[in-house]
């Protein structure tokens, strides 16, 4: 799962885009991820193979977390958002889960539920060095202490919202209008504000070399990029090798 | 690249790569240390129109490389430490090809660096987490996004040979940065002084011998004659600090099992689906089924597609 997750991160970036949001569900068991879960807690410290698994996981939510494109949690009956797996919506821009089930669903089965875990405190920290929790409800340590309190026990869509781990969780009269509208709001924004956006609203508080590497560094390198004096025909990256110096607008900007 | 000049036409990118058929690096395990050699294709660019001289890179040569730290992870648990050097004489790497930078589309531009990046963190995860620590044998001169390379390794080792150096010539020559995190880990990782940091930022040839040391911008010079050894020594070294287990069996990577079409891909576990008119894609992840056990069940079924070897 991990890989296919990778490869199709790295596709979607190179080869698709103007899909611009990537609206992100997951299909299975709740207890079956939690089974999982408990076998990565409790045999990374030994297994090398398990601990190199988890390490995957997490580089493949670090890449998700650089992505530029809008990403948008679908939380749905049948889902499991459980542990680890729950990483992907809190990677997420947003998360919308839905109370109850919609009125052409089967209606079998459990409405959905979200469950937290170790693995949401720590075991995957972002770039900044921080778990995508303590970056979500930053500055406020009680929150994610009463958070951890939470683990192992299945919570509804109206206690998700209450404990602030989704946007929103519109019932089923309100849901498909509801998660449309923001869908086709998002696409009429503009792309280069969005990614902007997104990327400060992804990474709070402390600076690393990691962020200070996809942030200051990138940014400022895809600004000059964009200058006439780097990649205009006068500039300096199109001159190199010609002979010729690069002629420059002097005017600091 | 200004928006009157036509980009060239860029390809589809797949991040497929096996050992058997890299083009640009010959990976070569030598029980508990891996040599990684970089020997690009000159002819191996990924998009017409440039050639791959003096071992400068493109993504097609990153794609491998990120290929190569994955597999070094999870196919050589034997595996306690990496050399990354070069196998010319004289050149390690001159950073990322000009040629192909100029040509390219800013998105293009962008994506590669942001790959490069990836790849190069993921080099420091398996050094900082993985038991593997990865060696710059810079045995040549280290440009650009060649001293960069050598940066996200833990130790750098330079060869003194009297004409080899590092440097950072971007901006005294394209006008551009070290974006691969050359700049970043210059002062944060190798803990250069930014007044230095400065002037090697700024002076195309860039710096060897025992200044290189003096600046901290690697760790070692080394005599020539005294090369292969020395290296052989401090990959020893590193492999003695090793927490890898001993006699673990390594999985395979074997290719993904994929299915494009023009509406989306699907994998075993993970699906895309494409909404062009709304210019979304809908990702749905499949949760492990069946509780597991064993740590060697679970780890075959989140690493799905491969299987630990016979």
């Amino acid at each position: 799962m991990t890989r296919e997750l990778d490869d199709l991160i790295l596709r979607l970036r190179a080869n698709e885009r103007e899909l611009g949001t990537w609206v992100i569900r997951t299909k299975g068991e709740v207890e079956d991820a939690l089974a999982f879960e408990r076998v990565i807690a409790r045999y990374s410290g030994e297994d090398w193979l398990v601990n190199e698994i988890r390490h995957y996981f997490k580089r493949v939510l670090k890449r998700l977390d650089v992505t530029s494109r809008s990403l948008i949690a679908l939380i749905e009956p049948g889902s499991c958002f459980a542990g680890a797996l729950l990483e992907l919506a809190l990677a997420c821009d947003r998360q919308y889960m839905l109370d109850g089930f919609l009125e052409e669903d089967s209606q079998e089965g459990e409405p959905a539920q979200i469950v937290l875990s170790e693995s949401n405190f720590g075991t995957f920290p972002m770039g900044n060095g921080l778990s995508r929790l303590a970056s979500r409800f930053y500055g406020d340590d009680d929150h994610v202490a009463k958070l951890r309190q939470e683990t192992g026990r299945r919570i509804d869509a109206a206690e998700a919202l209450e404990l602030g781990l989704v946007t929103d969780a519109p019932d089923d009269i309100d849901w498909e209008d509801e998660i449309r509208i923001l869908l086709e709001e998002r696409a009429a924004l503009s792309p280069d504000a969005l990614t902007g956006m997104e990327a400060n609203h992804r990474f709070v508080g402390p600076e690393t070399m990691e962020t200070r590497i996809f942030a200051r560094l990138s940014a400022w390198q895809n600004w000059i990029f964009v200058r006439p004096n780097a990649a205009g025909p006068d500039g300096a990256l199109r001159r190199y090798g010609t002979g010729r110096r690069a002629d420059f607008d002097r005017r600091r900007v | 690249m200004t928006s009157n000049a036509e980009p060239a036409v860029e390809p589809q990118v797949s991040f497929d790569a096996d050992p058997s058929s890299y083009r640009h690096w010959k990976l070569d395990v030598q029980g508990e240390v891996a040599y990684l050699r970089l020997d690009v294709a000159e002819d191996g660019g990924l998009v017409p129109g440039y050639e791959l001289k003096m071992n400068s890179y493109d993504l097609g040569v990153d794609i491998e490389l990120h290929d190569a730290v994955q597999r070094l992870r999870f196919s050589h648990p034997g595996v306690r430490a990496v050399v990354l050097t070069s196998a010319r004489d004289r050149n390690f790497c001159a950073g990322a090809n000009i040629r192909m930078l100029a040509q390219s589309s800013h998105p293009w531009k962008v994506n590669f660096c942001k790959f490069t990046n990836e790849t190069r963190n993921e080099i420091e995860d398996a050094t900082a987490h993985s038991g593997q620590t990865w060696i710059a044998a810079v045995n040549g001169t280290a440009a650009g996004g060649g001293y960069e390379m050598a940066l996200a390794c833990e130790q750098i080792l330079l060869i003194d040979d009297n004409s080899s150096a590092v440097a950072l010539p971007e901006v005294p020559l394209l006008g551009v940065l070290p974006g691969t995190g050359g700049l970043t880990r210059v002062t944060d990782k190798r803990k250069v002084r930014k007044d230095r940091a400065d002037v090697f930022a700024t002076r195309s040839e860039g710096i060897r011998g025992k200044q290189a040391v003096e600046w901290r911008l690697v760790d070692e010079v080394i005599p020539k004659r005294k090369w292969d050894e020395t290296v052989a020594e401090r990959a020893a070294e590193a492999v003695a600090r090793s927490g890898r287990p001993a006699d673990a069996r390594g999985v395979d990577l074997p290719p993904l099992q994929r299915d494009e079409s023009p509406d989306g891909i699907r994998y075993q576990h993970v699906e895309a689906r494409y909404d062009r008119a709304a210019g979304l894609v809908e990702i749905t992840v499949l949760g492990p089924e069946g509780t597991s056990p064993t740590p060697s069940n679970a780890s075959t079924s989140w690493a799905r597609g491969s299987g630990r070897s016979p």
